[in-house]
């Protein structure tokens, strides 16, 4: 009998092509997410010029000299673009990360403790979720005036209550299910529980939804940066650029046409990713179906 | 008779026949189910059974030109009076499903639409079969007549989740005779629910084959419910049919090993109280399956013909049997008569409970259970009693079994023990010394002594850790162990539950649902436990790992001299087990008494409908023991 138990630990295979972790599809988000985070990481080190000098008049169409022309100020729209990918992406992640820690943390307590502080926290939730996230953000902002750590923070705020929602949903499941139970039972702590028994459990769905919460605090941001209250001139930023050079959009359209390929590519390239990712987990296969082929 | 080759060659082809079926697993050469072939005549019934994973449903499915995702029908033909539903087109087979053979899943809770009112889904079989709206309403009349529905309008307005579980399994059975179908297959219709459910349906179902003169397939890994139903036995293993033939001829002296190891493995409420035996290891995947007999890597007579070549078929009395080894004595099952006395075989019943202190005792507990109606208020809270002024005691060493149905309050017992459940009121003490509910205020010790073991398998287990951290973690937190030491004991635990050390290193997705509830055991012992409460362990499994754990359990018991709380609805289990019985009702005890005693002559009324309602094998059957055969 024992002679037949040999491990079965698949051979991760290496190449990309031939993963178990992504489809085809995946693996096309991967690609495109990674080429704007490249831009992103390296632009400021290859821009040609210097992102702030004026080089000609506004509007230059793009030439040998200036790839993709001159911005409403004259400024060399690609060093521009190259510089401006970093304070978009950074933001965007430091402000998902903040919504993250207060969801998670109302999510999961919620779910777990249930009774009096559920409610609580829940109904409270439910008030923070009918504000739209850019009126809520333009909220602060015109309250404590712009900067880059209420962005930040503002940005998070948004996003906290919608992931609070979807962990709770997700951690609501799993609360009931007999193996938290015998953790309860053994008196093990809720930091533990927590991070050992319930998180790694909601991975999936949390999963999906941070890959969405960053895509939208990208937009988010942008949008602020368009309408004027986030990122403030003359910082290179996707948004801002965008929004700066609208009114030259029939006579010069290339000098934003690349920060608005970038955004499109980040976000439709994390949707990929999300939609291709097969769960990574080893315990959510079905794997005598999965050897059987 | 059942004949193997060709069961269709009688002159009359009414009713049901199967020949040479064939399901492979799509893109490979691997089949779920083949050479599966047998006959049903109207009026008739036929039981399939098995272990999971034997192909039960697969066959069960395939009847209608069915697969599930992922598999294929490859071969064979199913007659229903004489016409080929495999060979019909797509559209020709989408008609006569329902009306000339219909399927009853096994969970009607989600085989029911929600969204639509029970009586408008049984009308909705009849689709254009009938003229006008007074003769459909005749028929779904007559429908739930048969499946001893009350026939109200009231009744058919409600949407399935208005209805209990037997109901809505009524509701399915109604809808699947609506159309007066030839064929009725039953997929385990009576799994999941209530044993007095249950009794009621079998003599629902028992009616229907007595006036509706369908062939009814019933499939069920239940020996007990299909020994008291069907005419004929089909035995699938591995996809294949181990053997077949006359109920009477398969239950009272079954011929293949696994048969009878299977029909040893029942227990019983009858005869002297045997040590249940198991069949060692699971039943084997399509890919894993060795060229010869499925059952050969689990069969004490196996030998290296029967790995590597599939064995004829041998005519039996009233079917056949497919064995190298048809009707020779098992090694393994030896019995205690012929094992000398004192060893394994009888139980030494009674005579374990200790005339000493206590170990758990709990006086005139009551416990509620919330319903939440109010967004806001807890206040609003409605309740519900679940245990009313209950009192027990389990003394040192002891085995206790609490029975009832569902709702009578054993799993809010068993929760209140473990520390998951608030009582209202009223005391427990462990070892003279008062227990709090809150697990947290218990203090290491105390929770350390009681451990709990869970009903469901696949919940019971963190699927993301693996069997190491499962069992590392009581390890670290109640001993401190540095992490050698814990890899040690892990082995240790391991090998006290039967399983090899290498399962360190697996998830529970790579495990089966025994082995699954055997590290569940593991960990629990990991505590070295004085009590441990065992959560109906055994209902969610097959009979032949069924009787594997309880094996397991007696041993661990005798070995580790620990109390047992043991919980479960099914008497016949805890008869093999208990030595004290306290039988519950809608939270209040009805009786109390020694396993050997109240099973001689139950006192109470409501234990005697409890053990009538039990489908039991009746004495005469295979015990696997000579001097009963």
């Amino acid at each position: 009998m024992s002679a037949q138990v040999v491990d079965t630990e698949p051979v991760r295979l290496g190449r990309l092509a031939g993963s178990r972790r992504f489809s085809r599809r995946g693996i096309v988000g991967l690609g495109m997410v990674g080429v704007v985070v490249l831009v992103a990481i390296i632009g400021p080190f290859v821009a040609p010029d210097d992102a702030y000098r004026i080089y000609g008049a506004p509007y230059t169409p793009p030439s040998a000299s200036h790839l993709l022309g001159l911005d409403y100020l004259g400024r060399d729209a690609l060093s521009r673009f190259l510089a401006g990918g970093r304070s978009t992406l950074l933001l965007a992640l430091a402000a998902t990360a903040v919504g993250y820690a207060i969801g998670l943390t109302v999510g999961l307590l919620a779910a777990y403790r249930g009774g009096f502080l559920e409610r609580i926290l829940m109904r409270a939730t439910d008030v923070l979720l009918v504000f739209p996230g850019l009126i809520f953000v333009l909220l602060l902002v015109a309250v404590y005036g712009s900067n880059t750590l209420l962005l930040i923070v503002g940005v998070g705020l948004a996003n906290a209550p919608r992931i609070a929602r979807v962990v709770y949903t997700a951690a609501l499941r799993v609360v009931e299910l007999p193996y938290i139970e015998y953790a309860r039972a053994g008196g093990e702590r809720i930091w533990y529980i927590a991070r050992k028994e319930l998180l790694p459990n909601i991975f999936s769905p949390i999963a999906v939804d941070f890959g969405i919460r960053l895509s939208g605090s990208i937009l988010l941001i942008a949008g602020l940066s368009f309408l004027g209250f986030g990122i403030q001139p003359p910082a290179p930023d996707w948004g801002l650029i965008i929004s700066e050079n609208l009114t030259g959009f029939p006579v010069q359209p290339y000098c934003m046409i690349a920060p608005i390929l970038a955004i499109a590519f980040l976000t439709v390239g994390i949707n990929l990713i999300i939609d291709g990712w097969r769960g990574g987990s080893r315990a959510s296969k079905d794997r005598s179906l999965a050897n059987a082929r | 008779m059942l004949t193997p080759d060709n069961p269709g060659n009688h002159q009359d082809a009414a009713g049901l026949a199967v020949e040479d079926l064939r399901v492979d697993l799509d893109g490979t050469s691997f089949d779920v189910v083949r050479d599966v072939g047998f006959r049903c005549r109207p009026g008739e019934a036929i039981g399939i059974v098995g272990e999971s994973g034997s192909g039960k449903t697969t066959v069960g499915m395939a009847l209608l030109g069915y697969t599930r995702p992922g598999m294929s029908i490859r071969a064979g033909r199913v007659l229903i009076d004489g016409t080929d539903v495999l060979s019909l087109t797509a559209d020709k087979a989408t008609r006569i499903r329902g009306r000339t053979i219909s399927y009853v899943p096994q969970e009607p809770a989600k085989a029911l639409s929600p969204a639509m009112r029970v009586g408008r889904q049984i009308a909705e079989m009849l689709d254009g079969q009938e003229p006008d709206g007074q003769a459909v309403a005749d028929r779904v009349a007559a429908a739930c007549e048969a499946a001893q529905l009350p026939f109200d309008t009231e009744l058919l307005r409600r949407y399935p989740h208005e209805l209990s579980g037997g109901q809505q399994q009524r509701v399915a059975i109604a809808m699947a005779l609506a159309a007066r179908p030839r064929v009725v297959v039953m997929d385990e219709p009576t799994t999941g629910l209530d044993v007095m459910v249950q009794s009621r349906l079998l003599d629902v179902i028992r009616r229907i084959r007595a006036t509706t003169g369908a062939s009814i397939v019933y499939i069920s890994h239940d020996l007990g419910v299909v020994r008291s139903l069907v005419d004929k036995v089909v035995v699938l293993y591995g996809g294949r049919i181990a053997e077949a033939g006359s109920t009477d001829d398969i239950f009272r002296s079954p011929v293949h090993p696994y048969t009878r190891r299977l029909i040893a493995a029942v227990p019983r409420l009858d005869g002297p109280r045997l040590r249940l035996r198991g069949i060692p290891g699971s039943a084997p995947q399509p890919s894993s399956r060795v060229p010869g007999c499925p059952f050969a890597p689990r069969c004490a007579l196996a030998t290296d013909q029967c790995e590597h070549q599939m064995p004829p078929v041998t005519q039996t009395p009233t079917g056949y049997v497919r064995c190298w080894h048809a009707g020779e004595p098992d090694p393994e099952m030896v019995g205690p008569e012929t094992a000398g006395p004192g060893t394994a075989g009888e139980q030494p019943a009674g005579s374990r409970a200790p005339a000493g202190a206590a170990l758990l005792t709990l006086t005139d507990l009551h416990a509620v259970y919330r319903r939440r109606v109010s967004l806001l208020r807890a206040s609003r809270d409605t309740t519900a009693v679940a245990v009313a002024s209950l009192s027990l005691s389990i003394g040192d060493g002891e085995c206790v079994a609490l029975v009832g149905e569902s709702g009578s309050g054993k799993t809010t017992i068993a929760r209140c023990v473990a520390g998951l459940h608030r009582w209202t009121s009223g005391q427990m003490t462990f070892a003279g010394r008062p227990v709090p509910a809150d697990p947290r205020k218990r203090g290491s010790g105390l929770r350390r002594s009681i451990q709990i073991v869970f009903q469901d398998p696949d919940g019971s287990l963190n699927p993301q850790m693996p069997v190491a951290e499962l069992l590392g973690r009581p390890l670290k937190r109640d001993f401190n162990l540095p992490p050698r030491a814990r890899t040690a004991r892990s082995a240790e635990l391991l090998d006290l539950v039967h399983l090899p050390a290498s399962y360190t290193r697996r998830y529970p997705a790579e495990l089966s649902g025994g082995e699954k509830q055997r590290v569940a055991l593991a960990r629990a012992l990991a505590a070295r436990p004085r009590l441990l409460v065992c959560d109906e362990i055994t209902s969610a499994l097959d009979v032949a790992v069924q009787a594997s754990i309880l094996e397991l359990l007696m041993e661990l018991r005798a070995e580790l001299a620990m109390a047992i709380l043991f919980i479960s609805h099914d008497l016949a289990v805890v008869r093999a087990i208990s030595d004290r019985v306290v039988v519950l009702r809608a939270g209040i005890v009805r009786e109390s008494r020694g396993t050997d005693e109240l099973f001689a002559a139950p006192a109470d009324s409501y234990t005697s409908e409890l053990l009538a309602a039990v489908p039991d094998l009746p004495p005469g059957d295979y015990s696997g023991f000579a001097s009963q055969i």
